[in-house]
């Protein structure tokens, strides 16, 4: 059994870059995801994975393939978006979620756009999947690059994202920066994506991120809590998708993410936070008191 | 010190005060009365610079941090999750900032503030597990860790029970002995009487200011002690 788990990895350069890859995503997936689950943005995260697209086409139309230009493009239009969302919100009558919608989804057709100006389906395909199982050195260094960047952001602002996602307005009368850490949070969650979708694509990238939050919010009702199962459900589920893959032939996101899922429905039966066995149970005990 | 001078205020297009003069002095417990919609909230959101005015000028004798405010809508998320101790943690964030280690004075000032507060035995229960009178509580033990030297409260004592009333009252009565600037917005004329020393009436555009004994008789607001230029 554990040479089943280990061989792949020992035998294979590209099984360990993968590994290694899915390692520092995890880092940085959970720390992101649990303040965008905290933050009740998860389907933000998933609005601005699409909007990086336009970015990373232009950079690709101009460089090829190419990690650099590719990551400052989506980089640029990802805060692009975030940004224009946050002003319109701010400045009209609308609110973020409308207005990061409207602009995601005409960033997303620009994106395919440019795309196909240039390249075909299979370059379109591998923008929007990834190639977790092709990780070259440049892409690694990028997302080492962006674990520390995530980790350095997140040692110093740590309590800042706490106190701004649990009570924003009474941290505006502490602090005169509070506002800023909102903005921070934004722009690593854009690098990160920008990172990731270098290895998983920009569909499956925010699914690394999110999932796993989403599963350890049925797990922990401490903040603490819930990051450390992040990081270990998205390790776990990156190591068994990289196994799916290589064993069954499946596309390897896809498997990443589709193992993040079970683990997410795992958790929505028999979590300790809410699941639905306990809240079944809690029913039942009630039901017996009262009779 | 707050001092409005010459303020008028609108909302949605309403006046709610009109070329009004006001001095909150410091050591001051003011109850902020009037009816709903007189413009009590925001008034208190004016003094924290949240609201801008349609013309006149607030002077504001406090910075960041000097103050505490306890808004009419909780706005602290109970399905966050975190203690009743971390959540009241968050006061202390003057003492520590974002990098500085909490130290064991810092939870000995926790504890004190929920033993005032009456939810001491809670400290290590989740926020969504409290009923809405805890939470009231807990919020009041925040403001106290804080030890802010302004407070503003509004409505703070609308989901509580008469005896949690009381015993959050106490403890502001406690903190205007030591000093500290209340300004409370409160609808309970006995609570008023009983406890703070000086009551601003709102009504018609004006603010009338009234020794608390005169709270809600029918002198007060025809012959206030100290009528505000209004």
């Amino acid at each position: 059994m554990i040479d089943l788990v280990l061989s792949p990895f020992i035998e294979f350069e590209f099984m360990q870059r993968a590994l290694f890859g899915c390692l520092l995503l995890s880092i940085n997936g959970s720390l992101i995801g649990v303040f965008l689950l905290l933050k009740r943005m998860s389907l933000s995260g998933d609005a601005i994975a699409h909007a990086i697209l336009p970015g990373a086409a232009t950079g690709y139309f101009f460089a090829g393939l190419n990690v650099l230009a590719m990551s400052v493009g989506g980089l640029i239009a990802g805060v692009l978006v975030a940004f224009l969302s946050g002003i319109t919100a701010r400045k009209t009558n609308t609110s973020e979620d409308s207005a990061l919608a409207s602009y995601y989804l005409c960033s997303l057709a620009l994106g395919v756009l440019i795309i196909s100006m240039k390249g075909g389906s299979v370059d379109l395909l591998h923008v929007l999947f990834g190639s977790i199982l092709a990780l070259d050195n440049d892409t690694l260094y990028l997302l080492y690059f962006n674990s520390a960047l995530c980790l350095l952001g997140f040692c110093c602002c740590y309590r800042f994202l706490v106190m701004d996602c649990s009570d924003s307005v009474f941290f505006k009368g502490l602090s005169k920066y509070s506002g800023y850490s909102h903005y921070l949070f934004l722009f690593l969650l854009v690098f990160n994506l920008v990172a990731g979708f270098h290895a998983l694509g920009t569909l499956m990238a925010v699914g690394v991120t999110v999932l796993p939050a989403a599963t350890a919010k049925y797990w922990s009702n401490r903040i603490e809590g819930m990051l450390l199962i992040a990081f270990v459900v998205a390790v776990v589920g990156a190591l068994l998708g990289l196994l799916s893959s290589y064993y069954f032939r499946l596309p390897s996101s896809s498997a990443i993410v589709l193992w993040l899922g079970v683990f997410f429905l795992l958790s929505v039966l028999l979590g300790t936070q809410g699941g639905v066995l306990r809240l079944v149970e809690r029913k039942a005990k009630l039901n017996e008191e009262i009779l | 010190m707050i001092k409005f001078e010459n303020v008028s205020l609108h909302r949605s297009q309403r006046c709610l005060l009109n070329h009004c003069d006001l001095t909150i002095e410091q050591g001051g417990f003011y109850a902020l009365t009037g009816d709903n919609g007189s413009g009590k909230s925001s008034i208190l959101q004016v003094v924290l610079g949240q609201l801008g005015v349609s013309s006149g000028t607030i002077i504001r004798g406090f910075g960041h941090g000097d103050y505490s405010y306890l808004p009419q809508k909780n706005q602290l998320d109970i399905q966050f999750p975190m203690s009743v101790e971390q959540a009241v943690m968050a006061g202390l964030w003057q003492k520590f900032g974002a990098i500085s280690a909490l130290k064991s004075k810092h939870f000995e000032r926790i504890e004190q503030a929920l033993h005032e507060v009456g939810i001491a035995h809670l400290k290590q229960a989740s926020i969504n597990q409290l009923s809405g009178g805890q939470l009231q509580r807990l919020l009041f033990a925040r403001m106290l860790v804080q030890d802010a030297s302004l407070l503003l409260l509004d409505e703070p004592l609308a989901s509580i029970d008469q005896k949690a009333k009381n015993i959050l009252l106490d403890i502001l009565k406690a903190k205007h002995q030591q000093g500290v600037t209340i300004l409370i917005t409160l609808h309970d004329a006995g609570l008023v009487k009983r406890y703070v020393s000086q009551q601003l009436h709102i009504s018609d555009q004006k603010v009338h200011l009234c020794q608390a004994d005169f709270a809600h008789s029918d002198d007060c607001c025809r012959l206030p002690i100290r009528q505000m230029a209004c």
